[in-house]
């Protein structure tokens, strides 16, 4: 393999897919909240009681027949009560990826993360921590890329502060989506920042501000920038959700301003299906001109547990909207039984202007306990 | 001859409510529960039905109720029904409690030879077998001799007994916004 296929090689196992990470498909089942089964209000992460709950009892093909099954908790309820408001979750995600590129190929077996979060919940206060193995570059390092306290009131207003994804758009489970990775919000993009929200039955406004992304910071790489993002989230009648976001980072030691506009919408025909469509326009100072990403998440749920997803996507480069690259996606994620979920996923990228063709492939189990 | 033309003028001129009586051919509900950490969910349930009859034309009052059988509500999500059923609406108590009843129904200050449009209603609502006096919103449009009829109304669950939905943490508010969509024929109509 030579240097080029090697770069190559390394990109895409750099850009694997987690899944289950947060799951907007469940709009078609009227949650159109993050916060209601994850602790984090950007999603992703540790389940809450509830999250696992409804994992169990409603998500899954299987589920225990006990009439007061534990199975759902940290470790099968092995440890009982003993825990009080302490939420602990191990998750593990073996997988298997190949990849076929023009003028090579990729095959690996790999442990893409190892981790513990734990989330300790008194009083409207949330203390949130995870740390763990994260396998995506070729030297595993144990890190902790989201950590933070929050309060939330009686009345929905919310302060956080801490490293965590700042809120944009939706985040769809798949962290290399266009309309994620390609706009800075990819799995370990995480900002040092505050966060200031309200949330009320209608609608979900979120604006954080940061001194930038939190790696970049700790590294000193000379690309961390002054970040400040907003977010507003209407949920309208009908399982309907329209999102308006707006990001910008300013100039760094390395790079010039970057500025974000999205507009991102999704429904639910019925209990079974879902479609998420985001669109973003990005301007970058010393650009070319401004760039757009475009991505659909189509999600049926063929039988309980079992989903079909179809992604179409696209992105341009910066003042060339006859370029780019266009991604048909397609997926399934099966959710056997609480603790379990398995996917299989299957990309083709194609090069708009050289017509260079990536195909990817991705089988990967998400265990959690 | 002058009494023909009156009842002539009478029948063809013959506007919404005036029937006497009138049943509910189609309805259905829709609860929207927002919950205590953002968002909402909506139980919709089909099935309504009842009769109404005249009983003030102004302003507008009718006999008769309208009921609203809960066992059919969904919210998509067969652990949340259950527990809106069993825990909550608790429909397996009786007649009383398996059906939400609308009685007593005025339409304030409108005529029934008249009213069209939107108005605000009251009437006696039944639910988790308490009864308690209601106000909400109506609007009315007669299409053919039907009419069609959009409500909404506040509903605060601690006013009927209805304890405060909770479930590892999430809960619905006290507070759900009930809309209920309808459409009625005349009796006599129907008769014919």
């Amino acid at each position: 393999m030579n240097t080029g296929r090697l770069l190559i090689a390394a990109f895409v196992a750099a850009t694997l897919t987690p899944l289950a990470e947060a799951e907007p498909m469940f709009l078609s089942k009227q949650y159109t909240r993050c916060l209601t089964c994850h602790f984090s209000p950007t999603g992703g992460g540790l389940l809450t009681a509830y999250g696992r709950s409804l994992s169990e009892n409603e998500l899954s093909t299987f589920k225990s027949g006990a009439a007061a099954s534990r199975e759902h908790e940290f470790l099968y309820g092995a440890l009982g009560d003993s825990l009080g408001a302490l939420q602990l979750g191990v998750t593990l995600r073996p997988a298997r990826l190949e990849v076929d590129f023009t003028g090579g190929s990729l095959s690996r077996n790999f442990m893409m993360n190892a981790e513990v979060t734990a989330a300790y919940q008194k009083d409207r206060w949330t203390l949130y921590a995870e740390i763990g193995r994260q396998g995506r570059t070729a030297k595993a390092e144990i890190d902790s890329f989201e950590h933070w306290v929050a309060f939330q009131s009686a009345k929905g207003l919310g302060i956080r502060a801490g490293r965590f994804l700042p809120a944009y758009g939706v985040r769809l489970a798949d962290h290399t989506t266009y309309t994620r990775r390609s706009l800075g919000f990819d799995m370990h993009d995480q900002i040092y920042g505050v966060e200031l929200s309200r949330s009320s039955e209608k609608a979900l406004f979120q604006v954080s501000l940061g001194p930038g992304r939190a790696a970049s910071l700790i590294d000193d790489d000379g690309r961390a920038a002054f970040t400040a993002s907003a977010r507003a989230q209407f949920d309208l009648r009908g399982s309907k959700s329209l999102v308006f976001s707006a990001l910008r980072r300013a100039a760094s030691d390395r790079a010039g301003a970057d500025t974000l506009g999205g507009l991102a919408f999704g429904f639910a025909p019925s209990r079974r299906w879902s479609v998420w469509t985001e669109g973003n326009v990005r301007s970058q100072e010393g650009g070319r001109g401004s760039s757009y990403t475009l991505a659909n998440e189509t999600s049926f749920e063929a039988h309980r547990g079992l989903w079909l997803k179809f992604t179409p996507q696209l992105r341009t480069n910066p003042g060339d909207t006859g370029g780019g690259v266009i991604r048909t996606g397609a997926a399934i994620d099966w959710l056997p039984r609480t603790h379990v979920n398995l996917g299989l996923l299957y990309y083709r990228d194609k090069d708009r202007r050289s017509s260079s063709v990536t195909k990817t492939l991705l089988a990967q189990a998400h265990l959690y306990f | 001859m002058r009494s023909l033309l009156v009842l002539l003028l009478v029948a063809v001129s013959e506007p919404a409510l005036a029937q006497d009586q009138w049943r509910i051919v189609r309805g259905s509900v829709r609860v929207l529960c927002p919950l205590t950490v953002g968002g909402s969910f909506e139980a919709r349930g089909e099935g309504l039905k009842g009769s109404l009859s005249l009983k003030t034309a102004k302003p507008a009052a009718f006999d008769g109720r309208i009921e609203m059988p809960l066992g059919g509500l969904d919210t998509g999500i067969g652990l949340r029904n259950e527990h809106m059923k069993d825990n909550y609406l608790e429909i397996g108590k009786g007649p009383d409690f398996a059906s939400a009843f609308l009685s007593s129904i005025t339409l304030q200050g409108a005529d029934a030879a008249t009213v069209s449009g939107k108005t605000s209603f009251s009437g006696d609502l039944q639910v988790h077998g308490v009864t308690r006096l209601v106000q909400g919103t109506a609007e009315i449009r007669r299409q053919g001799n039907a009419i069609h009829i959009s409500a909404r109304l506040a509903v605060r669950l601690p006013e009927f007994g209805i304890p405060s939905p909770r479930y590892l943490g999430v809960g619905v508010r006290d507070e759900v916004q009930v809309s209920v969509t309808l459409e009625a024929a005349p009796l006599t109509q129907e008769v014919r």
